[in-house]
């Protein structure tokens, strides 16, 4: 799985991520969480082979992360961002199937009945698959995108704000929909958010970051009955939680 | 006369004269009447000397023939002696009356200069004859005389260094500096009475046709345009018979005789070949074939016209497709290596500022006259919108696309073709298009260096002051840049994703 020693990244004079030690448990969900500017994306993304760090070492299954094995990596993560970074040129089915029809391993029918079967997953509206992402609406986008995260069966799942520009209401039905499909598919799943309420709805182990460095990690009830700095609590409180085990925080 | 004896003889001059006729000469011309008319004249006395004459008619610009005699694409073509001095040699600081220091320095180019053919097409004062006889005025230095005339000039000479304040000078002439008209108003002006003197070229048709005196330049202020054949001196060995028709015009053409021919061209409308050579007959006293205008006037006009436009699109569509092989490249490297990039750019952008005429001169050398040449330089024009719109495009994919296309763990190449360029397609379209659009318009120049196309009846209609002609051109090439924007309209609607159309509302 995925190991992070002493990484850090630097942009110039600024620094965006300080020496950082973080394991992914497998199997479990793990929410990076913060302000705006904290380094949850850029954590995420020098995971992914995005970036690569100042310093440290990123491994993946005990090896070190590289240029040349970095396109591996890729191919057993998936990876999901906000709006769901679907290509505006291919049809929802061609954008979910595109890296699979790249690398040739599977055959035709092989990977319909696999489209198939994500479709059941995240409950696409019938027809949906063979339209293009225009005439798709926001949550749609994402179900796809997800789908075409999930194609190759990674083991790890990866998403950044995933719901960031949803309505509340598609944001909910989404949301049900994803926690449902991360118990069922049983995955290891990194998913950044700025939102509290995501964050308790989906961790099982939730990671604060602030100015760069990680503030702390642990459960939910964890960070809100034992926080390890001031920044947490106030973090906390200014996101108007609404309720954990029926008592208002 | 039977004509066996006839076939005969001239059977046997061509086993006898074998080399000879093997031999080819190209006669060039600029692309005014006068030099159209001696190149033809040339051109019909080397014919008959049996060579195979090829007639290289109306190319741009001095430089640009000048060029083409130098590296052979032509063999012969006539100049002027003022030309020879001050555009051809320049900073060799040989006078224009200084015939044989002309001749040594064009020799050690490899050129031959012959002998004055006569004329000269100077720059001149001139006014009206009967004006000009009332107040006795027949030298430049009379005009003092007569402060209260009004002078008309053309905008050219009173800006230039050698003209008026130089001449006013010289002259100690008392006139207030004239404004400047273009050429052809100042001899409007010289015959509805609004002006009194203006410049000319001593040649030049309206001298004859508005009844005009040429003053004489009694201190000898302008330089001298004597006009003479300039040849390869490699014809001398190679084809001796060629050289001593080259030369059978020296000293046989008086500058009266000159304007009569450009007269009869621009005023009378008679083709420059039919002026030219019936002068060559009665002048040498030979019976050279005179050419006829062929077919009917819409004959001609339609045969013109299916020609220009053959060679129009020639040069588009060979200077385009060229272009986009090379630029959407470019455009790629300069996206994916942006220290190349900066390069690549900046070269593109400073090649499309270069102007036409001299981008032309510049790559004579490299291509041949007519259209390799204009290609080129066609080619050169187009890369800069496509570059730039394939480098623009690919740099403005929203980054969030990108890093998509990357995670999912596509190479750069399959990133490229899958996802950048039919991303960007839109862009780089446009930039072709931007491209097509323009190269149609500036195809034209390649009249300039003897290519065709809708740029050959424009120059020809300008020389002749003849709207038809130009508008023969000028019309076609804009419905044609009409419709190939029509038609990269079209292709939109094909090239460009669907789904990227439907996101951009169309």
């Amino acid at each position: 799985m995925i190991r992070l020693r002493g990484v850090s990244k630097s942009f110039g004079e600024t620094v965006a991520l300080q020496p950082t030690d973080l394991t992914l448990t497998p199997g479990q969900t793990t929410v990076l969480l913060g302000p705006s500017g904290c380094g949850k994306s850029t954590l995420l993304r020098l995971m992914i082979g995005l970036l690569e760090p100042t310093g440290g070492v990123i491994e993946f299954d005990g090896e070190p992360v590289t240029p040349a094995n970095v396109m591996r990596v890729r191919r057993r993560i998936g990876y999901v961002i906000q709006d769901g970074g679907l290509f505006p040129h291919m049809t929802a089915r061609e954008n979910v199937t595109l890296m699979a029809r790249f690398l040739r391993e599977r055959s035709p029918a092989d990977i319909e009945r696999r489209v198939g079967e994500l479709d059941q997953l995240v409950h696409l509206p019938a027809g949906a698959l063979d339209r293009y992402p225009a005439q798709l609406s926001g949550g749609q986008r994402q179900r796809v995108g997800i789908m075409r995260a999930l194609m190759l069966e990674p083991e790890i799942l990866f998403l950044d704000e995933p719901m960031g520009a949803l309505d509340p209401l598609i944001r909910y039905d989404l949301q049900e929909d994803l926690r449902t499909i991360f118990r069922t598919l049983n995955k290891t799943v990194v998913l950044v958010t700025h939102d509290m309420g995501e964050a308790g709805f989906f961790g099982d182990r939730l990671v604060l970051l602030n100015a760069g460095r990680i503030v702390q990690q642990g459960s939910l009830a964890d960070l809100v009955e034992r926080p390890a700095d001031p920044f947490v609590t106030r973090f906390f409180q200014a996101q108007r939680l609404p309720t954990l085990n029926g008592a208002t925080v | 006369m039977t004509k066996s004896p006839m076939t005969l003889a001239v059977v046997a001059g061509l086993l006898l004269a074998g080399p000879v006729l093997a031999v080819e000469i190209a006669i060039g011309t600029k692309a005014f009447t006068e030099s159209v008319i001696l190149g033809e004249m040339l051109a019909a006395l080397v014919r008959d000397a049996g060579a195979k004459v090829e007639l290289r008619a109306e190319l741009g610009g001095t430089q640009i023939v000048w060029q083409a005699l130098k590296s052979g694409e032509i063999d012969a073509y006539v100049d002027y002696t003022g030309t020879i001095a001050y555009e051809l040699l320049p900073g060799r600081g040989i006078s224009s009356h200084d015939e044989e220091g002309l001749r040594k320095a064009l020799a050690e180019q490899g050129i031959v200069m012959g002998r004055p053919l006569g004329f000269a097409n100077s720059y001149g004062l001139a006014m009206k004859e009967s004006i000009a006889a009332d107040l006795h005025i027949e030298k430049i230095s009379d005009l003092k005389k007569h402060p209260a005339l009004k002078i008309g000039l053309s905008d050219e000479f009173v800006k230039r260094n050698d003209g008026w304040d130089g001449l006013q000078a010289k002259y100690n002439l008392p006139h207030a500096r004239p404004r400047g008209l273009d050429h052809s108003l100042a001899y409007r002006a010289l015959a509805d009475g609004t002006s009194h003197v203006a410049d000319v070229y001593t040649t030049d048709g309206e001298i004859k046709q508005l009844g005009l005196r040429v003053l004489v330049d009694d201190k000898f202020y302008f330089p001298a345009y004597n006009a003479v054949v300039l040849y390869r001196a490699d014809l001398e060995t190679r084809a001796p018979a060629v050289v001593a028709a080259l030369r059978k015009l020296e000293g046989k053409v008086a500058t009266a005789a000159m304007s009569g021919l450009n007269a009869a061209v621009q005023t009378d409308k008679r083709p420059e070949g039919e002026v030219g050579v019936t002068f060559v007959n009665e002048t040498l006293g030979l019976s050279l074939p005179v050419p006829q205008a062929g077919t009917s006037r819409w004959g001609r006009f339609w045969a013109d016209f299916l020609q220009n436009t053959y060679e129009h699109l020639f040069l588009v569509i060979v200077s385009l497709t060229a272009a986009v092989l090379v630029s959407i490249p470019l455009g790629v490297v300069a996206y994916k290596v942006p220290s190349v990039g900066a390069v690549v750019l900046g070269v593109v952008s400073v090649v499309q500022t270069l102007p036409a005429l001299a981008l032309l001169v510049f790559l004579l050398p490299l291509f041949s006259l007519g259209a390799g040449t204009a290609i080129a330089a066609l080619f050169l024009y187009s890369l800069l919108p496509i570059v730039r719109n394939t480098y623009t495009g690919l740099k403005t994919i929203p980054p969030g696309l990108k890093e998509s296309a990357e995670v999912l763990g596509l190479p750069w190449y399959a990133r490229l073709w899958r996802v950048e360029l039919p991303l960007a397609s839109p862009s780089i379209l446009a930039g072709i298009k931007i491209a097509a659009v323009v190269n149609v318009g500036t195809a034209t120049i390649g009249a300039l260096i003897g290519a065709g196309g809708y740029g050959q009846p424009i120059l020809t209609g300008i020389r002749l002051y003849d709207v038809g002609l130009i508008l023969q051109g000028a019309v076609p090439a804009a419905v044609l840049a009409l419709l190939t924007q029509a038609f990269f309209g079209l292709l939109e609607n094909v090239l460009v994703p669907k789904g990227l159309r439907l996101e951009m509302g169309r």
